[in-house]
């Protein structure tokens, strides 16, 4: 697809983003969409303890909101970091409404990984650290899927959930720990200890 | 802080194969190589733990005008004016009269004087003295009229007969004061 004769491809994800004021806003933000809903849909997904149906209603909304508040962009801050910040407030209000689907999670789609694929090891390893994860607080899960799941850099997070590099960094260090608490059993330690003949 | 920076650096970055002897004692100093070990598959296995599938497609709320086929547009007309014909029709109208004057007059015309010219009046009084020169009689005139007076004891006598001659002169000039007895020049 081209724009004012110059393959869309080639904008960079700021210029895409000055696109949206103009006639050819459709075409700039299914080009962000591209580059973008994937990794969106991914952190959705996360946050959300895998209910995918939500993660992808989630993920529209998100993309919709860059078309309506493209005026408040600033250009001369990078998209990505804002647009994960428009993801985490949503995520943030999602979070703040009580809880009303508790006990109905037979319609929510969630995902999971293709158990056929890895050791049996593995899965049970998977299905702990998921359930760690989960249980972390707010806060902290949110720093750790950024981390660890989204890959963004400390510095990004730290712009992203407007706190300091060493607050980011001493979050990060206490949801590992928690994780790894729950993970314990893994430990090849803790295996000599369980199974250790007294 | 330093410790879980470094710790945190570490288990991200480095294999526990990798780390030089400084890094192993480190490591051994907090928590020990399994607990290395561990911290380093959970972050390493945590993106594995859900599945992402391919997104939807991407819905913009394009708004589309209406099409509407010509025939319903005309169906939908005639049923107006069907609709409407019976409405009005049957809708009676009610004409009541009223024998009541109706005010005849419904404007009101207000007359407001306004003065704005204020008149100031002063009286100025001027005060002035008018000298009137005063006739005296002449010594000889005088004389006569003493004669005539002593000749009556109740005569008064009319000055206004006399001419005064001496009028405008100064008392020093004035002879009749040489009659008066013991007079004296004042200085």
């Amino acid at each position: 697809m081209t724009l004012f004769g110059k393959d869309i491809q080639s904008f960079s994800d700021e210029e895409l983003m000055q696109q949206l004021s103009t006639r050819k806003k459709n075409a700039a933000l299914t080009e962000l969409h591209a580059r973008y809903a994937k990794r969106i849909l991914g952190f959705f997904i996360r946050m959300f303890q895998g209910d995918v149906q939500k993660a992808q209603d989630f993920t529209q909304d998100l993309f919709l909101r860059i078309l309506e508040r493209h005026a408040q962009f600033d250009p001369t801050k990078r998209f990505y970091t804002w647009m994960y910040v428009i993801a985490v407030n949503m995520c943030k209000t999602e979070f703040r409404k009580p809880n009303t689907d508790e006990f109905s999670d037979d319609h929510k789609t969630i995902s999971a990984v293709n158990w056929d694929d890895i050791s049996l090891d593995k899965k049970v390893f998977h299905a702990a650290l998921r359930r760690a994860i989960e249980e972390l607080e707010d806060h902290h899960q949110l720093t750790f899927v950024l981390r660890f799941m989204q890959e963004l850099s400390v510095k990004e997070i730290a712009a992203i959930t407007e706190v300091s590099e060493g607050t980011v960094k001493s979050r990060l260090h206490h949801a590992t720990k928690k994780v790894t608490a729950k993970l314990m059993v893994f430990n090849p330690n803790e295996d000599q200890n369980i199974f250790k003949i007294v | 802080m330093e410790t879980q920076g470094k710790w945190l650096e570490l288990i991200e970055t480095t294999p526990y194969g990798q780390l030089t002897a400084a890094e192993v004692q480190f490591v051994e100093a907090n928590g020990g190589e399994s607990k290395f070990r561990l911290d380093q598959r959970a972050i390493n296995s945590a993106k594995d733990v859900y599945f992402i599938p391919e997104p939807r497609n991407l819905e913009l709320n394009e708004k589309k005008g209406i099409v509407v086929p010509l025939y319903q547009m005309v169906l939908a007309v005639a049923a107006a004016v069907v609709i409407s014909f019976f409405v009005f029709r049957m809708n009676d109208t009610v004409i009541v009269k009223v024998n009541q004057p109706i005010a005849s007059a419904d404007t009101v015309y207000i007359e407001k004087a306004k003065v704005d010219t204020v008149i100031q009046s002063e009286t100025q009084v001027v005060t002035e003295y008018i000298k009137i020169p005063e006739e005296c009689p002449t010594p000889t005139a005088f004389a006569t009229h003493s004669t005539v007076v002593k000749s009556q004891p109740n005569f008064n006598p009319d000055f206004s007969v006399l001419t005064l001659s001496n009028s405008g002169r100064p008392a020093s000039k004035d002879e009749t004061f040489n009659l008066v007895e013991n007079w004296t020049m004042p200085d």
